[in-house]
């Protein structure tokens, strides 16, 4: 019948419309946004946290560490040869190949203040430490020039690791000679005695090493300190840091109950905070320090030049005015006299 | 004629109904009339089935007719509102909402970023603070501030959650930690330096890592809102149900005319007319504003997504410069790490970040801003190339001044042309987006008219055949 067939044609045709349509529509489609690729560049979360771990002190003792703790080595430097003329190194000599170069590079801390800090009104690192490589550097270059002495500052972790790997020529960083450090570097004379003892706030009640038990104490990490807390007060819970005004930090935030560092350290995180003070005697046994500026085993005669010339500054009086420096900047700090140099056979 | 009706007017009995259409109907024999009164031929084969004939009379599959094609036609409208609804939400999403949260979470992490910048780079100044870096640092931290409460407004869902409390029981902490770096080194203390280097580290190991995590859910947020207001399932259920409506009221139409011998239904037309017109409509308002969306993510939000990764990354690139010059060159990670970012902006072979910014932007004929943003780009690597090679030296004051003085102003330079070309695609995605819910609850509200007109007109259309059966 006429109308089945009308009817049947309007469906038809209002379905293939419909059907059109779709279609069309579905030619256009937002997809996921290849912007969001771009996030990808962005840094994953980080997950671990921030590594303070110390060097886990060694327990094997080597043969060479054995002769070398035996006689007392750790102290003794090779004897010094005579100075060349001021400005004047000997050609083929590691000090002509700094001067060539035009200039020393020297790893120093640059958080200890009194011994070698960053100045944050000037951004000049300055210290004993610091006047001790200047002598260094006048000697070889024949002029006093701050611009010849490339100050690395490095931490307490790497400040052998420095010299061993020749980044710098000389590292003076209150580096305590010991047998195992000489595997990797060679050491001048001594420069500076110092003594380990405890920093505490003023109110506290550790005075005796029993005291010590389960409190948590700050060291700085791969020091001497931390090896010497490890082998004498193995009750007491230790805290590593990267750098040794972390420790002072940890003190004043409450985080320790104790700093054990050299008092070269101690008197001046005294000065920078009043409120802690130094208790000595605490740790029994020997807790000097000796410090020696270590050089690459690679260049004695560069060992026997700076022993030369400590030799000089003991002798004409300017490691003494340098030490009274110290003391002034280090109010508390007990007075000295250079340390006698010892000498390997 | 008279039927025998009821008291309420109504047909009677099934069996009085069928006495009465054979006496209604026109000519034919009583059994060519009873065979049209079945609907179906070869029903007297089953005689079993008698009564069910008998039970599928004329006004009855009439009134199931109307039912059935009401009810397609109401489920039509049902699913169009629906759909149309859910368009206009995620477009809303998109324009309001998502966007806003991206930008919230860039600006956030640049705030955080460009702080920790300005603490360092006052360390390396030296001397006194200049006031600029302190008031620009203090702007910093208020702006974070702002920002992340802007963020906990938002909903970001649960996940956001953790990143947003880690920030904001950080940033207290934090600037603790700067302030006491501030007063030990006014003293001339390098304790001072100690409680930087511990800001600095809470800074990269908690607040940063929260930060740009907040920034990918954001993208990712603002991602889903696109797809949920373009994904297909919405167009394709709309045409299943105005096929389905469409289909049954010109199904009834023929049903209606084959039993009543007419030749159209004009309810039934009508409302066929407006169903199938309204179904095309909807699609293509559908598709219109499809367009309109991709336009504003191809237009806005992609490139308002790149930009914002390279402002990012920008800060990330000084942070390692400036990380480099506090330690004077002692840490080979924190170069590589300068390296590693700038690459991903530019690399070598020119690809990178700012690559596919510049072909976002061409896409729609506009690279002017993107340009600009490449030049400042190149003044940033220069500078840095400078302090790279006084480092190299051993000449590090000058490094220093040269970072301070030339270096961190051209960050600053480049990063304000980022900002202004984000906002720029940020109005872009705005303006799209809101073309792409332009008119749909107007839209909605036709459909709930026309729906229920349609419904209307086919009972209403109808309603005369029925009462031909009183």
């Amino acid at each position: 019948m006429m109308s089945w067939r009308r009817t049947q044609g309007t469906a038809v045709a209002l379905g293939s419309a419909v059907l059109l349509i779709a279609a069309s529509a579905c030619a256009v489609r937002s997809g996921p946004s290849d912007a969001l690729r771009s996030l990808d560049e962005l840094p994953a979360p980080v997950t671990s946290v921030p590594s303070t771990s110390a060097a886990a002190p060694s327990t094997t003792v080597s043969a060479t560490e054995q002769r070398c703790d035996a006689e007392a080595l750790a102290t003794k430097s090779y004897a010094p040869d005579p100075l060349p003329p001021v400005g004047d190194m000997t050609p083929g000599t590691r000090m002509r190949q700094i001067a060539d170069r035009g200039n020393l590079r020297v790893g120093v801390d640059e958080n200890t203040l009194g011994l070698s800090s960053r100045n944050p009104a000037t951004g000049q690192i300055e210290g004993f430490e610091v006047d001790l490589a200047h002598e260094i550097a006048q000697r070889i270059f024949g002029e006093r020039d701050p611009a010849r002495v490339d100050l690395v500052p490095v931490v307490t972790r790497n400040k052998t690791d420095i010299v061993a790997k020749g980044d710098v020529d000389l590292s003076i960083n209150a580096i305590t000679m010991t047998c195992p450090r000489w595997e990797d570097v060679a050491f001048s004379t001594e420069y500076y005695t110092a003594d380990q003892q405890l920093l505490v706030r003023e109110d506290s009640d550790i005075r005796a090493i029993d005291d010590l038990a389960g409190r948590t104490v700050c060291v700085t990490a791969g020091s001497s300190s931390f090896d010497m807390m490890v082998e004498r007060v193995p009750k007491a819970v230790l805290l590593p840091v990267r750098a040794r005004t972390e420790c002072l930090l940890a003190l004043q935030n409450g985080e320790a109950d104790a700093y054990f560092g050299h008092d070269s350290f101690l008197y001046g995180m005294k000065r920078q905070d009043p409120t802690v003070e130094v208790r000595e005697g605490i740790i029994p046994g020997d807790t000097a320090s000796h410090y020696g500026i270590a050089i690459s085993r690679d260049h004695p005669d560069l060992v026997r030049f700076v022993n030369a010339v400590l030799e000089e500054i003991r002798a004409d009086g300017t490691w003494a005015t340098l030490h009274d420096r110290l003391e002034t900047e280090l109010p508390g700090l007990p007075d000295a006299t250079p340390p006698e140099p010892q000498y390997r056979g | 004629m008279n039927y025998r009706t009821d008291d309420r007017g109504m047909p009677g009995t099934v069996v009085d109904t069928l006495e009465g259409w054979e006496r209604m109907a026109p000519s034919g024999d009583a059994h060519g009339v009873s065979q049209r009164a079945s609907g179906t031929v070869g029903l007297e084969a089953w005689p079993s089935l008698a009564s069910a004939r008998r039970r599928l009379a004329t006004p009855t599959w009439l009134r199931m007719t109307v039912i059935v094609v009401a009810t397609t036609i109401v489920v039509f409208g049902i699913v169009a509102v629906n759909a149309t609804l859910r368009r206009h939400s995620a477009a809303t999403a998109v324009g309001a909402e998502a966007s806003s949260v991206l930008v919230d979470a860039g600006d956030l992490y640049v705030s955080l970023a460009d702080a920790d910048a300005s603490a360092s780079t006052a360390y390396l100044h030296a001397g006194l603070e200049p006031p600029a870096l302190r008031r620009r640092y203090t702007a910093d931290l208020q702006r974070a501030g702002q920002r992340l409460a802007a963020l906990s407004d938002h909903e970001l869902g649960r996940d956001a959650r953790p990143a947003i409390e880690a920030i904001a029981s950080a940033l207290p902490v934090y600037a603790g930690y700067v302030e006491s770096a501030r007063a030990n080194s006014r003293h001339e203390f390098p304790l001072g330096a100690a409680y930087l280097r511990r800001a600095s580290d809470l800074m990269r190991s908690t607040i940063l890592p929260a930060a740009t995590d907040l920034y990918r859910q954001a993208s990712q947020r603002l991602d889903r809102s696109y797809r949920a207001g373009s994904t297909p399932s919405h167009e394709l259920s709309l045409l299943l149900v105005a096929t389905a409506a469409v289909g049954a009221l010109v199904a009834a139409q023929v049903l209606v005319s084959w039993r009543t011998r007419r030749s159209l239904n004009v309810g039934l037309l009508v409302a066929t007319v407006a169903v199938a017109a309204l179904g095309l409509g909807t699609l293509w308002a559908f598709d219109s504003h499809e367009r309109a969306l991709t336009r504003s993510q191809h237009d806005g939000s992609d490139p308002l997504t790149v930009l914002s990764t390279v402002r990012i990354q920008v800060l990330r690139s000084l942070r390692a410069e400036n990380l480099d010059l506090i330690e004077r060159g002692t840490d080979p990670a924190h170069q590589m790490e300068f390296n590693q970012v700038t690459n991903s902006i530019r690399s070598q072979e020119g690809t990178g970040l700012l690559a596919t910014a510049t072909r976002l932007a061409e896409r729609d004929g506009d690279a002017a801003g993107i340009d600009t943003i490449a030049r400042h780009y190149d003044d940033y690597l220069f500078a840095h190339d400078r302090v790279s090679r006084l480092q190299a030296d051993g000449s590090y004051d000058e490094a220093v001044r040269a970072a301070v003085d030339v270096e961190a102003p051209a960050a600053t330079t480049l990063d304000r042309a980022l900002a202004t070309e984000i906002d720029a695609a940020r109005g872009r995605l705005q303006v799209y987006a809101h073309d792409a819910r332009k008119g749909l609850p107007v839209l909605a509200l036709a459909i709930v008219l026309v729906t229920a007109a349609a419904a209307g007109l086919v009972a209403a259309g109808l309603r005369p055949r029925l009462r031909e059966y009183r």
